[in-house]
């Protein structure tokens, strides 16, 4: 640990070329969290009571007991670097001192929003993956999220102690595993060519991957060995870097270099990663796990290790850690990693500008971001609220882009629904504190430069989640964030005691600041839902509402799935609905759209507010519409966003323009309560074929043309084979070979069904992707624990939607009737009204 | 006038077909004729309308012959009712200029000052009294064993019933009251605040009590079912008396929790219509009153409207309101159907929305009079203190602080449109509003609109801005000159150009301009 004051951290932050913001990020136990402490261990700022402590980034109790990471966690190290060193670092840097802020994160996909929010205000990541398990499906997906942030990863194979401990792999074995593990990383990366950003693959040559064990403490990059082989080879470093991994043999006999495995004679030769770097460390491993005390005394002799004396007496592993951690502290190896190959603020903000801010490129804030200018206009990101001791309030946790924020300072509250020029979502608020937010310790600094993660006091009333802070009245908001993972796991919570409501209402709005993703809201028939993304945050999330937030006794419902409606072909005929006053008529088909256009609407890629020209040009290229209709959608629905749309397919209607506008409504208003079991709609778009208004405006008011186009739309729905969708989640389980078995049980008795299965190379490993219905996944992890002996650990994700078997309007049918349980549930007529009730007759 | 030019109404048709009509023989019982006349008779009136629901409508013309036969008043029979036709059309009877109504059929009992009225219920017969009687003392004797009371209330159809049960079960179940219908209500010029709204006498109900409805599944039960949602709450339906006294289906915390969304819905409305639901239930004008000067406090704009029975056709015309607040007798308040866009909310929970009281802290009320307490007193519209109070804490967190949407989970940040009325009784938000005003004056925005402090404190005109179309659009130049040409003529329920118009539709003087300028 390294001492320091408050001020003495506050002067660093002032050299924006010297501080790295990085975020640590992996699939679930590949030991994050306690790389994380060998590094606080070694380099961690503030002192205090608990550091030294196992995870020390896990403040929460339940983190603790469960052994997983919850909540991401940010704690700042120094790092100073030699002379020598600091020629390696390829860009601008003032003095050798460093200042890194690190934000462990969780690894749970459940919890990937908090990854997101963490991702957001660091410009590096470490992707640590396990040697054993390999890359997994999380390691994936958070590294997508990082490269879409244009975040610069570093990689560090993890866990390496486990492979010469338990598996006793060879060394060309590990060889190959890690190879394995840097090229599953790169495959990932080469889908994401950005120029700005240049290559940022990662190779183990160049220093941008380590290898070592978290919890043993060791780590080392190829840099280490080629500082120690340079001078004995007389070679140059970077050279040296390059012959120690790939196609690189040494022959000892002719002390030759050579890029093939055998000699001239034939004899195979020893890989020089194998031979230089792999050899020392197992011959460490052998000599002090098999007691060979002359040998092992030779060897720390050789490396210059000095043992302390109350050390010596260590046997085995205990000895084996000390050892290896003096041989290649884990710290020194990643934190020279970091600060060589990761770019400083000023670095990254220069290309990451255009990925962050919304608005023109070119404006005063944009300009600011650019230069990551303290002097500029102050831009800031809150990406999420960290709870205060102060039950109710939050830290406001975000990055400062551009600007000092400062105590006292008068800024723009911008939430994420803020216009420029317009006040809606707009709050002007002084800032009461700024604080440094370290782990489990808040200290309170007087401003805080661009470049530095900050916490702010004073402004949590005013952001739900996240938003721009700025100073200038002309900025527009900083890029919302994408999440990878949506609430799809319903629950409703009710009151032990009825007078405890006003507790609950507050404890949810509590829930849905702290935590990114979580959503809390009232159904239509008033009970309170909370959607999380999975299971597990759903448990997290409920625990914290009843112990924290709200603070009463709550009865939780049974978990409840969203659906949605759709059709899966043209309506059979024109559909008609007439005016309460039978003046005005309006002819309807209900059609498809196409999958894909759906998931680009929903991504938000095609929206209502893109060039009406330039989006029908995509529609026509892409989706083979008619150019002219595409260019008359009158509206995305529901929510004006919602993957349905509204088309004009008119000709030469007088007055059209005057009913757009209840059309418009109705269409809103329909598609969030369809007609089949009052859920929202999806991929169908509605076409408007003819209309038949009556001449004079008071008798085609919205109150006539409303209910009509909403009838129309449902009649059209009708005779179009409507369908219901179900979510469903992507699993991925990793497993041996003997708890298939009980995977495949499970999966079969939940409807799910396996889509991938291949053994992970180089181990006895299974990994398992397989579909499984939102709806049967509810216990779904005890139960394939329950199956395989604890041997199966799923990871499941929202995938996709997917329409469900039967026909919702048949009666009788098994869709059917689960569509009456909704109707019924949701305090609904048990039938739905027949198309006669939505259609009229000519 | 909003929806329709009220042919729809004079084309129903009612299904009262003479197959309905009672019997001649047994009218003078059924519509109890006798005691009719014997009010008249006692009270001298002159002028007497009859209100008949729908499906007694067959038999309005001989109750009327029969009673100006036996009287010597002038009896008239009022038709389609304003409302609904469980409360008493003091409109119609206003018209008929009568000096009493005759109510008949189903009534919400609230209670109507401005005519005398007299109820007649149309008695059912097919209650089996001895059967009844003993299921209610088998349960008062269950209920005595547990302390409990047992407090009987019956559809108005049954309530011929209420003196003989309570005449046989007086002596052996002390533990049973029932509640009584007053029938006769004389006319007043004002009432004290403290004489009862409703004609229902009703002992007291607390914690202890078992409520017990005799009659079918009606608004009636739906109703007490939510008041008393905590109670227990028994059934007999006399046509089917085998099932005996049983536990009532009706979920009510499902309509309860159905309101609770309805209120949040409130709470996010920045623009609330006033649906003026009745002209003759007691106090309506009060409880108008104080919502508006709660709405005005809260910084919420209102329009009050009155349309008769609000349809959907009629509220889709107001698309700019996002919550209507009913005021009517306490059945027809509590309208929630899927067939509206806007939800349609009672004056108590509109009140619970705006004050931020808590849900369930204070039992569920229907009627007028739960608003009316809680106001200043009465009368006068000098503003008590009680309600400045509230308006106080308003002024402080005026404009400022969002708050939890907790229907979408979200932060929202509600408008606030000021009136003049406000402004000139509390100076903080006049100065607050002037203050604004002081800033205002900012270039026009791209749409052309003007100084955009008008759009601001303008519900209206923050709407208009969100249309698509905004009225007609003079394209000046953008298209050809024409001569005069011959327009369209006749009324808009169908002009004389319009094929399908019949050929007798009477074309009025006024109707349409003569001649109209027609574009290309």
């Amino acid at each position: 640990m390294v001492h320091f004051s408050v001020d003495q951290i506050r002067e660093l932050m002032d050299k924006q070329s010297n501080i790295r913001n990085i975020s640590v990020i992996a699939h679930v136990d590949h030991g994050k969290s306690t790389l994380t402490d060998s590094l606080v261990s070694k380099a961690g700022i503030i002192a205090s009571a608990k550091a030294g402590d196992a995870r020390y980034t896990d403040t929460r109790q339940d983190e603790q007991d469960r052994g997983i990471t919850i909540k991401s966690t940010a704690i700042s190290m120094f790092f100073e670097m030699t002379e020598d060193d600091m020629t390696d670092i390829k860009q601008k840097s003032e003095g050798r001192e460093f200042l890194i802020n690190l934000i462990d994160s969780p690894g749970h996909v459940d919890f990937s929003s908090e990854v997101t929010a963490a991702l957001r205000v660091t410009d590096g990541a470490l992707v640590v993956v396990d040697t054993i398990e390999g890359v997994c499906v999380q390691t994936e997906t958070v590294l997508r999220q990082a490269l879409g942030e244009r975040i610069k990863p570093v990689v560090c194979i993890n866990k390496v102690d486990r492979a010469l401990l338990e598996l006793q792999l060879t060394k060309e074995d590990l060889y190959n595993n890690f190879l394995r593990a840097v090229e599953s990383v790169n495959v990932v990366i080469a889908t994401y060519i950005d120029p700005e950003m240049g290559d940022v693959q990662v190779y183990p040559d160049q220093g941008t991957v380590a290898f070592g064990s978290g919890l043993h403490g060791w780590a080392f990059t190829l840099r280490q060995f080629a500082n120690r082989y340079a001078k004995k080879f007389g070679a140059d470093r970077a050279k040296m870097m390059q012959k120690l991994w790939g196609e690189n043999y040494f022959n000892p006999a002719t002390k030759k270099w050579s890029k093939t495995s055998t000699d001239a004679n034939g004899k195979p030769l020893e890989r020089a990663f194998n031979m230089f770097i792999l050899d020392p460390i197992f011959k460490l491993f052998d000599s002090i796990m098999n007691m060979k005390k002359d040998q092992t005394a030779a060897m720390l002799e050789k490396l210059e290790i000095k043992l302390k004396p109350e050390e010596r007496d260590l046997e085995g592993k205990p000895l084996l850690k000390v050892v290896m951690r003096k041989f290649l502290p884990a710290a020194e190896a990643l934190l020279e990693m970091i600060v060589i190959h990761l770019p400083s603020p000023a670095t990254a903000q220069r290309y990451r500008v255009a990925s962050l801010y919304e608005g023109p490129q070119d404006d005063e804030c944009a300009n600011g971001i650019r230069e990551c200018d303290p002097k500029g206009p102050l831009m800031l990101y809150v990406s999420k609220m960290v709870p205060t001791s102060d039950k109710g309030r939050f830290y406001a946790f975000g990055r400062v882009f551009s600007g000092t924020v400062k105590a006292g300072l008068k800024v723009r509250i911008q939430g994420p629904n803020y216009v420029p020029g317009k006040k809606e979502d707009l709050f002007i608020k002084s800032i009461q504190r700024t604080v440094l937010m370290m782990g489990r310790v808040v200290e309170s600094i007087d401003d805080c430069p661009a470049g530095n993660i900050v916490g702010l006091v004073g402004i949590d009333q005013f952001l739900l989640k996240s938003g721009t802070i700025t100073t200038n009245e002309n900025a527009h908001n900083m890029k919302v964030m994408k999440f990878s993972v949506s609430p799809v796991v319903q629950v409703a919570v009710e009151v032990k005691n009825a007078n405890d409501l006003p507790k609950l209402v507050e404890g949810l709005k509590r829930l849905s600041k702290s935590d990114p993703c979580v959503l809390c809201y009232i159904s239509d028939s008033g009970e309170h839902i909370v959607a999380g993304a999975g299971e597990l945050h759903l448990e997290i999330c409920l625990k914290d509402l009843e112990e924290d937030h709200a603070g009463v006794p709550l009865k939780t419902g049974d978990p409840v799935t969203q659906f949605r409606e759709t059709v899966q072909a043209e309506s059979s005929m024109t559909c008609l609905s007439k005016s309460p006053n039978k003046h005005n008529r309006i002819f309807m088909k209900a059609a498809p759209i196409q999958e894909e256009l759906a998931v680009e609407i929903e991504a938000g890629t095609i929206n209502p507010r893109d060039d009406i020209k330039a989006r029908a040009r995509i529609l026509a290229d892409k989706y083979e519409w008619d150019v002219t209709e595409a260019r008359r959608i009158w509206c995305f629905g529901p929510e004006t966003n919602g993957a349905n749309l509204l088309v004009d397919c008119t000709k030469g209607v007088q007055y059209l323009n005057e009913i757009k506008d209840s059309c418009v409504a109705a269409f809103q208003w329909a598609t969030k309560e369809g007609c089949i079991a009052d859920e929202a709609m999806r991929a169908c778009r509605f076409n408007i074929l003819d209309v038949a208004l009556h001449a004079d405006a008071i008798h085609r008011g919205g109150g006539q043309i409303i209910p009509t186009c909403r009838r129309v739309v449902y009649a059209s729905v009708l005779k179009a084979e409507p369908g219901l969708m179900e979510p469903v989640f992507l699993v991925e389980i990793q497993c041996p070979e003997s708890a298939m078995g009980g995977i495949y049980g499970v999966l079969n008795r939940r409807r799910g069904h396996v889509t991938a299965e291949e053994q992970r190379p180089g181990t006895p490993l299974y990994n398992i992707k397989a579909f499984l219905p939102v709806m049967e996944s509810f216990g779904f992890t005890a139960d394939l624990r329950a199956a395989t002996g604890g041997q199966a650990f799923p990871q499941c994700v929202f995938d996709h939607w997917q329409l469900m078997n039967g026909s919702p309007i048949e009666a009788g049918s098994k869709l059917n009737e689960m569509i009456t349980k909704v109707r019924v549930r949701k305090g609904l007529p048990a039938a739905m009204q027949p198309f006669e009730h939505w259609y009229d007759k000519l | 006038m909003l929806s329709n030019d009220g042919s729809e109404v004079i084309a129903r048709s009612i299904e009262a077909t003479t197959a309905d009509a009672t019997p001649l023989e047994r009218l003078s019982e059924t519509y109890r004729i006798r005691e009719i006349c014997d009010v008249i008779g006692q009270h001298g009136f002159q002028r007497v309308a009859l209100q008949f629901p729908d499906e007694s409508l067959a038999d309005a013309q001989h109750v009327a012959f029969e009673l100006s036969k036996a009287t010597d008043a002038f009896v008239c029979v009022l038709a389609d009712t304003t409302f609904g036709s469980c409360c008493v059309d003091t409109i119609a009877a206003a018209h008929a200029n009568a000096d009493l109504v005759v109510h008949f059929g189903h009534s919400c009992l609230s209670k109507t000052t401005k005519i005398a009225t007299y109820f007649v219920f149309v008695d059912h017969r097919d209650l089996d009294l001895d059967h009844l009687a003993g299921e209610l003392t088998r349960l008062a004797a269950d209920e005595a064993k547990q302390n409990r009371r047992l407090v009987v209330r019956t559809d108005v159809h049954y309530h011929w019933a209420t003196a003989d049960l309570e005449a046989r079960l007086s002596e052996t179940c002390p533990n049973i009251t029932f509640a009584h219908i007053d029938r006769w209500v004389p006319a007043a010029t004002s009432l004290s605040s403290s004489a009862p709204r409703t004609l229902l006498r009703c002992p007291d109900i607390d914690a202890s009590t078992t409520l017990v409805y005799i009659g079918p599944d009606s608004l009636t039960l739906t109703n007490l079912s939510m008041l008393h949602s905590d109670k227990q709450l028994m059934q007999y339906v006399p046509a089917q008396r085998d099932q005996g006294l049983h536990a009532v289906t009706l979920q009510s915390s499902r309509l309860l929790n159905r309101r609770y969304f309805l209120l949040q819905k409130c709470k996010e409305a920045d623009v609330v219509g006033l649906l003026v639901g009745t002209l003759s239930v007691d106090h309506y004008l009060s409880t108008l009153r104080h919502l508006k000067r709660l709405l005005a406090l809260a910084g919420k704009k209102f329009y009050t409207l009155s349309m008769g029975k609000p349809n959907p056709a009629k509220l889709g015309n107001f698309l700019e309101i996002d919550v209507f607040c009913l005021i009517a007798c306490e059945e027809n308040v509590l309208l929630d159907s899927r067939e509206f866009l806007k939800p349609i909310v009672t004056p108590f929970e509109m009140e619970m929305a705006i004050a931020n009281r808590g849900w369930g802290q204070v039992p569920y009320e229907t009627g007028l009079k739960s608003v009316i307490v809680s106001d200043a007193p009465e009368g006068d519209d000098n503003d008590g203190n009680a309600s400045d109070a509230s308006g106080a804490s308003s002024v402080d967190d005026l404009g400022q602080k969002p708050h939890f949407n907790a229907l979408r989970g979200t932060l929202r940040h509600a408008q606030r449109y000021v009136s003049e009325g406000v402004l000139a009784s509390n100076p903080d938000i006049a100065r607050h509003v002037s203050e604004e005003a002081s800033r205002a004056l900012t270039a026009r925005d791209a749409s052309g609109w003007a100084v955009q402090s008008v759009t601001d404190n303008s519900a209206a005109a923050q709407y208009l801005q969100s249309r698509s179309y905004q009225g007609l659009d003079v394209q000046e130049g953008a298209t050809p000159v024409v001569g005069i040409r011959e327009g369209r003529s006749g009324i808009a329920r169908g002009y004389t150009h319009e094929p399908g118009t019949p050929a007798d539709a009477p074309s009025t003087p006024t109707g349409g301009p003569p001649a109209a300028l027609e574009g290309s």
